[in-house]
């Protein structure tokens, strides 16, 4: 996710979603394992070129793992050796299509969907989404201290009061949370109405435009091998 | 919607998403379709049920989704779409059935519905990705129904535990409803 | 621009509550002034600031009479938007108020919703990073509380309104940061601009202000210049004598005990003895390892390097005879009476009564203990950590959120459970009172180590109470 490093100069976020939808749609029209694999192959070089190889490499020691297991599984219920490249394959190609968008960075895909004219309160909330994960995860690292300090766990205090010890103290503070942080928004003067200025607003890039054209030739490609029916 | 509801539900959504981040790796090796969507239904249906207590007007449910679904974009969109489908159709449900969620009902058959939602599309997934072997094996009537029975069940006594823990704080003073 | 704070009549109360929390209060502050609200806690400080941002009664209801004018304008006609035109706010809490995930971007958003050209704000962004002293493209979720703190500070001055409420934003400062603001302030009052602070550190503020506030239910008891309310300072804290300073056998030895969170060290090769039934209060300032040797003490510290040892009386059948109140009481409260709660841990219903005697929580007994005031609830945690009868309290910033009245009781009940019980107190605190009632021994914190170790006469040096 946002982990992985993303290049210096990231491509258009919406950009990748676009790529990733395209690769993982067009994928389910391929029959032909051959042709599967060197459609998966040219995206990995020619995203690779745009930066994303160490991404490729992050997101890939996950999925041939994974996906050897479900092929394996996909022989063993029938279907054959072809059977079982294919689901390695397909699998592999949900990972491709994985790389695009785990690269994103949530600002600048809060600040893209502004750009396109989505309302601003949707971004602010993604990003209230993304920015209170690492905050919520200490807040429950807390409260699991507070239930060691009162002595709660599950053996001694039964279910119902180890659950409630967690959940309550935890509701009551995601409302405490959220109320200083809205409160803090209007403060600062955003409403939903307000359109406001965008700092720092994104642009299709040199870079965006050559990945575009060589992600449409790779399209294109794959069209025209299966038309011929060269496979 | 004020721009404190949207805050309590982007909180919640991330809330939902760290839930997510922690059973989900727990089930990932295990190859039954669906279990990823059973590992965290209980804590799911809780969330769901508070944040739908809280701000208890159309579209609440949506945003959780869309909120949780944009986070999960950022991994891979079929996970986005399938989060986004199941909160658009479990909110279309509560509104056919319930036109608002006045009543408490409606807020447990949303919060516990959302859930077992998310089962169709990942398991169209799985039987695209997995094979004619897979496809054999998630059409099995026995793995489906035990896949969406639990997740269902799981996912709606979590709203139930949801309504009643936000009935409680309620009566402290602590939620208070915005209709 | 000619800016100025009128409020006449001033009252408001919460809907659900009998009491008046302001009560009438007039006031006039002109550009050029910097004040100080201060008062015990629950005076209304605040909710005095929440009613000039205009919070209340848009954002929290009540019931509010009264007229507020901001430069001139009645307020009560405005939306939040247009206050926010002229009134920055800071409120507590710095890491709830941050929502996006790099320096820039939380700057940022305040001039974007004032409609601030792209290249304007790019400009007040590479001044105001600058001043709070935090690289434009830091990563938000890396920095440590103060500097969460510095950036919700510089994200509303950078929106340059004019009129600036801080409602305690040194609380998670060190000294030096916050002086290096407070001059900042200072300035902006010199260019016949506003600033407002509520804060307990009298002793870091009083230096810069030109008028104090004081504050007491719900009225301004005081208007004082900044001479007459440091003699006033001085004045309150001074009658004290240092208490006898007992040597007794240990509880806790440390030695060269280290932790951190992280890579950040936190408490650096830090040796000390506590001793059985010495009454201790730790200070320091923020960030320097207070909380974090508390935690050590109760055994919630796993990886540090050193060592602690703690006396056998510490845990009895395999359960630590330790209690542990949060800074925040939230996390601790989970059952559904006041009475339920203190009974959790507690060995009879005859034991649970005592405490909830002692305590005062008598009529409190049946209310869910969440619906209680912030004050009242870290009442609730004390008693019901103090009911499982341990070996030894550990309290951390205990009076917070208690009037004066609240405070004795608490002080009382804390020396029966002392001399009954003889139950060990190691208290963390900023407030001077709690320190002065209480403390036998003073430990003064500084970067993770023992800077000071001592009798009360510490309390005059720390607080700086020498004229």
């Amino acid at each position: 996710m946002w982990s992985v490093d993303s290049n210096k100069i990231p491509l258009h976020p919406l950009g990748n979603i676009i790529y990733s939808i395209v690769t993982l749609s067009w994928g389910l029209l391929i029959r032909d394992v051959r042709l599967l694999y060197i459609f998966i192959f040219s995206l990995v070089i020619l995203f690779s070129f745009a930066g994303y190889f160490k991404a490729v490499i992050k997101v890939y020691r996950i999925v041939i793992p994974l996906g050897a297991v479900v092929g394996l599984l996909a022989f063993l219920l029938g279907d054959g050796l072809i059977g079982s490249l294919m689901t390695l394959g397909r699998i592999s190609l949900l990972g491709f299509s994985s790389v695009l968008v785990v690269t994103i960075d949530a600002t600048g895909l809060a600040r893209s969907l502004t750009q396109v004219g989505a309302p601003r309160w949707l971004s602010l909330g993604f990003l209230i989404t993304v920015r209170f994960i690492p905050v919520l995860k200490e807040e429950i690292q807390r409260i699991r201290e507070a239930m060691m300090v009162r002595g709660v766990n599950p053996k001694k205090a039964g279910l119902q009061i180890t659950y409630r010890a967690f959940v309550l103290p935890l509701i009551i503070r995601l409302i405490k949370i959220s109320d200083t942080l809205a409160v803090s928004l209007e403060t600062r003067g955003f409403s939903t109405e307000v359109k406001g200025t965008i700092y720092r607003p994104l642009h299709w890039s040199v870079k965006d435009c050559f990945v575009s054209f060589g992600f449409i030739i790779c399209i294109i490609s794959v069209v025209f091998i299966q038309w011929i029916g060269l496979f | 919607m004020k721009i404190g509801d949207i805050v309590f539900l982007a909180i919640i959504a991330a809330c939902v998403t760290i839930i997510g981040f922690v059973t989900v790796p727990l089930v990932l090796a295990i190859p039954i379709p669906g279990i990823r969507s059973l590992a965290p239904a209980f804590f799911y249906g809780i969330l769901m049920a508070i944040g739908l207590m809280k701000v208890r007007k159309i579209g609440s449910l949506f945003l959780i989704a869309l909120f949780n679904g944009l986070v999960l974009l950022m991994m891979s969109w079929v996970m986005f779409a399938n989060n986004l489908l199941a909160g658009l159709i479990a909110e279309l449900l509560v509104l056919l059935i319930f036109k608002s969620y006045d009543v408490e009902r409606a807020v447990f058959i949303g919060a516990g519905l959302y859930m077992p939602l998310t089962i169709p599309v990942s398991l169209l997934i799985t039987a695209w990705a997995g094979g004619a072997g897979m496809q054999r094996l998630i059409t099995d009537p026995f793995v489906i129904c035990g896949v969406l029975l639990g997740t269902g069940i799981l996912s709606f006594v979590g709203a139930f535990v949801g309504i009643k823990i936000g009935r409680e704080l309620k009566k402290a003073g602590v939620l208070k409803v915005q209709v | 621009m000619d800016r100025s704070i009128l409020i006449k009549n001033l009252c408001f109360r919460y809907g659900e509550q009998r009491d008046w929390i302001l009560k009438e209060i007039n006031l006039q502050i002109d550009g050029g002034e910097l004040v100080l609200i201060s008062g015990i806690s629950g005076v209304g400080k605040s909710t005095l600031l929440a009613c000039i941002n205009g919070i209340i009664p848009r954002i929290f209801t009540g019931e509010l009479t009264g007229a507020i004018l901001i430069n001139g304008v009645q307020n009560s006609g405005l939306s939040m938007g247009q206050i926010a035109l002229d009134i920055g706010s800071v409120l507590q809490e710095p890491d709830s108020q941050i929502f996006n995930l790099f320096v820039a971007d939380e700057l940022a958003f305040g001039c974007e919703n004032l409609g601030i050209s792209p290249t304007e704000i790019d400009q007040r962004v590479k001044r105001y990073s600058r001043l709070i002293e935090l690289a434009e493209d830091a990563r938000i979720d890396q920095l440590s509380g103060g500097e969460k703190a510095r950036l919700v500070i510089g994200s509303v001055l950078m929106m340059q309104q004019g009129i600036y409420l801080l409602d305690e934003p040194f609380a998670n400062l060190d000294r030096e940061s916050s002086q290096k603001l407070l001059v900042y302030l200072q300035e902006l009052t010199v260019r016949g601009e506003i600033v407002i602070i509520v804060e307990h550190r009298l002793d870091l503020v009083l230096p810069y202000i030109t008028r104090m506030l004081w504050m007491d239910a719900g009225e301004i008891a005081a208007d004082l210049n900044r001479e007459e309310a440091q003699a006033r300072y001085r004045r309150l804290f001074k009658n004290h004598e240092p208490a006898l300073y007992i040597k007794r056998s240990p509880l806790f030895k440390l030695a060269d005990f280290s932790c951190g969170y992280g890579d950040k060290t936190v408490l650096n090769k830090l040796t000390a003895n506590l001793m059985v039934m010495e009454n201790l209060v730790i200070l320091g300032e923020n960030g320097s390892g207070k909380t974090t040797l508390l935690k050590a003490l109760a055994g919630l510290i796993r990886k540090f390097t050193g060592q602690i040892w703690r006396s056998s009386a510490l845990e009895q059948n395999g359960v630590q005879q330790i209690g542990y109140v949060y800074q925040n009481p939230g996390y601790q409260l989970f059952m559904d009476t006041v009475y339920n709660e203190v009974d959790f841990q507690s060995n009879s219903p005859e034991n649970t009564q005592y405490f909830i005697k002692l305590f005062g929580l008598e009529s409190l007994q049946d209310v869910h203990p969440h619906s209680l005031s912030e004050g009242q609830k870290r009442l609730v945690t004390i008693t019901a950590m103090a009911a499982i009868r341990p070996q030894v309290l550990l309290l951390d910033e205990p009076s917070v959120g208690l009037d004066s009245l609240s405070l004795d009781n608490l002080i009382r009940a804390l020396a029966e459970i002392r001399r009954e019980l003889e139950t060990t107190i190691i208290m963390v605190t900023h407030d001077l009172r709690s320190a002065q009632c209480f403390a036998e021994r003073v430990l003064i914190l500084k970067d993770g180590r023992i800077a000071a170790d001592g009798n009360t006469g510490l309390l005059t040096e720390y607080f700086n109470l020498d004229d």
